[in-house]
């Protein structure tokens, strides 16, 4: 959704003492707002560390009284801010910089920095409070003991040496005071108590809705497509056909697919659209679970407009400059009278929101430019790829959202049969979360 | 998406001194809530109070030390919360409690009878806490002077004694604290601070994200429609069909019509103008942003109404082909979708992000849309009940400007004529009359 008024570009600083999850926001911030159409990208400070210092660095490196080291820190910290500002002026729209800036000094030397480099951008600071104990060991756990700064050491030396790295930190830290005269929002305890300063603008605004909703409970997303249409088997596009036999059979065994997998747990939230072929292969299943169905329009699959009814074939008859065009620029290209990929990644938002809140296991049956542009979002996907992400039929995807990435199965489940394959993609991404980012 | 959300009841209950706007907040959420399709409704405590104690309590009413009256003040909030509670229990399904409950005692009662004679409720406090002198002597001036408990004194000496009023409160109030255990979020400043503390669930949320948005500049909204189109002419609806001849020339109109209502360049920079992506909106939008010198934004949001099967067909023709859906829209032309098309409410959760965008911009805003899109938006500033948009008269050639002042919308109408640019105000038309002396009238009582 474009907003009203020129966007500027922006900056979003964190804040907050090791394992409070500031990375993990600064991601998902990054992700939604590629998704929306923000060209955004993380810039953590601790890898420029990892970087330029080495790996092998104890908690010393991070006391405040260590001069050198200080001092290499501070330059990491530089560099990293001259990075992002490059980025900016060409063809960044928002930068996030993930660091610890826990106090007033660093903080006001990044506002003066941006300032005199980069003066027309925007400052927002995210900064994530928690004293809960239970949560920071489990952070720990989840994601510190993989970080390359402790490769090769135990379990139990690497959480000594993190806690007092933290202990480092928290001797010197300032939480954001107003007299600062920044924007920002402070979470404190995963969202229990939310503190908003300042925000001006529709992005800001957006990020607070957004982050508000956030949480850290492990739910699955289950996606999975409506099954085999009558459109589908003769390859005409739109419409608002039925199911076919092999379709109905296909919603019959993913019913029973989820009375295995969900465990008799009928607290889920299922949403479909209003087409005959999702609503129906959702009567199925919601039969067999016991559960209700949300139908939404905003689920609707993208409008053809005038090329509903038509084979793929027939259009390139018809409109052969459409057909064309539309396979240059599958993202942007509009039917006459229907819609683009944009406009439904534009639809699609509140879903996104809804998902994100639910902290019940939730189940969405849809169409497969729909599904591309959900999937797309949870997995992190740059979104020219939505129109050619691979969503077949009879196919159900679950996503289970982990420290900083979605662990991905696919069940592939026969219609007739109704044998399953399962294909895990997990292990892919544990490599990607700490290297690009 | 609201069905799937309506499970649990939900009590909004205001805290704040007099004149921090507790009545506008309260106002405004109501107006939204409603719009979005729940069933929303307001309990003024100082409402009871004036019908129970009368309209002559001047500021001695309402000190603490003066046993009489605050037992009368407490049986009035018992009574309000008591309505409250029943309506609840009814068919309401979220209600706002708008009075000071400036003190934890008051807090702690409220939220217990909530609890516990309400069947699954959930409850959020929302405080407004303000120390902007200025902020809250234009609020005495715009919403106090004209409240019944002054009808009979002049505003020196209304002001003086509401004044004294808040001087009453200020002695015993108690903001919230963390150990209420109670969700709130407090909004101070109008906004430029704002803490949130244990808020969960889908419409809370929401209700957060609209709060987050509401500031109180003045400023106005232009609402119209597209210049005449050449589906118009011949009666059809949808299609994607361009301007009419007298379209363009209104197009022209419109554009001098708004270069006189922006004396200065500079205040035309200001205006956002919004449009949708359909060639008659476009092309109107082009015309008048030239004449401007600005930009205009499409938003595929604003399209028309999406009339599935009936598109390009005239209402007879649709009369003809399609009977039954014909008299089914007839008669219920709220809920009623186009088959492989849309309905009005719909339309209202499809153009609901505009709503939030308007709401924050602090700037004019214009808006050259479509008949069903501008009966929701209208019906939204308007605060018409739901079940009226799909008979909402917008015509043609007309613009709307609407203007924000304290509890309601000011709505002025003007017609303007495509070929001689001439500009009638449309003040004799009976139902905005109506609806301006209405909402006026409305501002203290019921809702």
């Amino acid at each position: 959704m474009q907003e009203l008024g020129k966007q500027q570009k922006m900056v979003i600083g964190m804040v907050g003492l090791p394992a409070r999850g500031k990375t993990y926001i600064s991601r998902k911030i990054c992700r939604y707002l590629n998704w929306m159409g923000f060209k955004s990208k993380v810039f953590n400070i601790g890898n420029y560390r990892r970087q330029i210092c080495g790996t092998d660095c104890n908690s010393n490196f991070f006391d405040p009284g260590n001069k050198d080291a200080s001092k290499a820190r501070d330059e990491c910290a530089l560099l990293a801010l001259n990075d992002m500002i490059n980025y900016l002026r060409n063809e960044g729209d928002v930068s996030l910089y993930d660091g610890t800036n826990t106090t007033k000094q660093r903080r006001k030397l990044i506002m003066e920095t941006l300032q005199q480099k980069f003066s027309e951008v925007q400052v927002f600071w995210v900064e994530s409070i928690c004293n809960d104990e239970d949560v920071i060991l489990r952070n720990i756990q989840l994601t510190k003991l993989n970080n390359p700064d402790y490769v090769g050491k135990s379990s139990e030396e690497a959480t000594q040496d993190f806690q007092q790295r933290i202990e480092q930190y928290t001797k010197v830290y300032e939480p954001i005071d107003m007299d600062e005269n920044i924007s920002f929002i402070k979470i404190i305890d995963i969202g229990n108590d939310i503190m908003i300063y300042n925000i001006q603008g529709f992005l800001q605004s957006k990020l607070v809705s957004y982050l508000m909703n956030l949480h850290i409970y492990p739910r699955p997303i289950y996606l999975s497509r409506h099954g085999e249409s009558q459109y589908n088997v003769v390859h005409k596009v739109g419409g608002d056909s039925d199911l076919t036999q092999t379709g109905l059979m296909y919603a019959k065994q993913l019913g029973k697919y989820f009375v295995q997998e969900l465990e008799g747990n009928r607290n889920i939230k299922m949403f479909t659209s209003t087409m005959q072929r999702a609503l129906h292969t959702s009567n199925e299943v919601c039969e067999l679970l016991g559960v209700e169905y949300y139908s939404l329009k905003a689920l609707d699959e993208i409008n053809p407009g005038i090329c509903d009814g038509l084979t793929y074939q027939q259009i390139a008859d018809k409109f052969p400059q459409d057909y064309e065009e539309r396979k240059m620029n599958k993202l942007t290209y509009r039917y006459p009278r229907g819609e683009s990929y944009l406009d439904v990644i534009s639809r699609v938002e509140q879903i996104i929101f809804e998902i994100e809140r639910s902290r019940l296991p939730v189940i969405v049956i849809a169409h497969q430019a729909i599904l591309r542009c959900l999937y797309a979002y949870f997995h992190e996907h740059e979104v020219p790829e939505i129109p050619k992400l691979n969503i077949p039929l009879h196919q159900v995807i679950k996503l289970v959202p982990a420290a900083y990435y979605c662990k991905e199965t696919r069940i592939k489940i026969d219609p007739m049969t109704g044998n399953w394959e399962i294909q895990d993609e997990a292990t892919i991404k544990k490599v990607k979360s700490f290297l690009d980012l | 998406m609201q069905d799937c959300h309506k499970s649990q009841k939900i009590a909004l209950c205001m805290v704040g001194l007099p004149a921090r706007g507790k009545t506008y907040i309260s106002r405004k959420l109501h107006r939204y809530l409603n719009w979005l399709g729940y069933n929303c409704k307001v309990f003024n405590i100082g409402n009871y109070r004036r019908e129970i104690c009368g309209t002559e309590c001047d500021k001695s009413f309402f000190d603490s030390k003066n046993e009489q009256a605050t037992k009368a003040r407490n049986e009035c909030a018992q009574m309000a919360l008591n309505d409250l509670i029943n309506y609840l229990n009814s068919d309401g399904e979220i209600a706002i409690f708008d009075g000071t409950n400036t003190t934890k005692e008051r807090r702690n009662m409220v939220q217990c009878s909530l609890l516990q004679q309400c069947q699954n409720v959930q409850t959020l406090w929302i405080e407004s806490i303000c120390d902007d002198a200025d902020v809250i002597q234009n609020n005495i001036r715009l919403t106090k002077l004209n409240n019944p408990d002054y009808v009979s004194m002049n505003p020196e000496d209304a002001t003086k004694d509401f004044l004294g009023r808040i001087k009453m409160y200020e002695e015993v109030y108690q903001k919230i604290d963390l150990d209420e255990n109670l969700s709130f979020i407090k909004l101070i400043n109008i906004g430029e601070d704002i803490q949130i503390h244990k808020v969960k669930g889908y419409l809370l949320s929401k209700i957060i994200s609209y709060l987050m948005n509401l500031h109180i500049y003045p400023r106005p909204i232009y609402l119209t429609r597209h210049g005449g189109s050449t589906f118009n002419q011949e009666n059809r609806v949808g299609g994607d069909c361009d301007l009419s001849q007298q379209g363009i020339q209104y197009s022209e109109q419109l554009g001098k019509f708004l270069l006189d209502e922006f004396p200065t360049q500079e205040q035309r920079n200001q205006i956002h103008c919004l449009t949708s992506t359909m060639k008659r909106a476009t092309h109107t939008a082009e015309i008048v942003c030239n004449i401007l010198k600005i930009n205009y934004l499409q938003l595929k949001t604003l399209d028309e109404i999406n009339v599935g099967i009936c598109d390009g067909l005239t209402y007879t023709q649709i009369a003809i082909q399609f009977p039954e859906d014909f008299a089914e829209r007839k008669v219920n032309k709220l809920t009623y979708r186009y088959p492989r098309g849309e309905s009005y409410l719909d339309l209202i959760s499809r153009i609901e992000p505009i709503i939030y965008e308007i709401e924050r911009s602090r700037e004019p805003v214009l808006v050259i849309g479509h008949q069903a899109i501008l009966r929701c938006l209208y019906a939204y500033f308007h605060r018409n009940e739901i079940s009226e948009v799909p008979q909402l008269e917008i015509p043609i050639h007309a613009i709307i400007k609407l203007t924000p002042a304290a509890y309601y919308c000011e709505e002025i109408r003007i017609k303007i004529d495509p070929e001689t640019g001439e500009r009638k105000q449309i003040e004799e038309d009976l139902q905005i009359a109506r609806i301006n002396m209405l909402t006026k009238k409305k501002s203290y009582i019921l809702l």
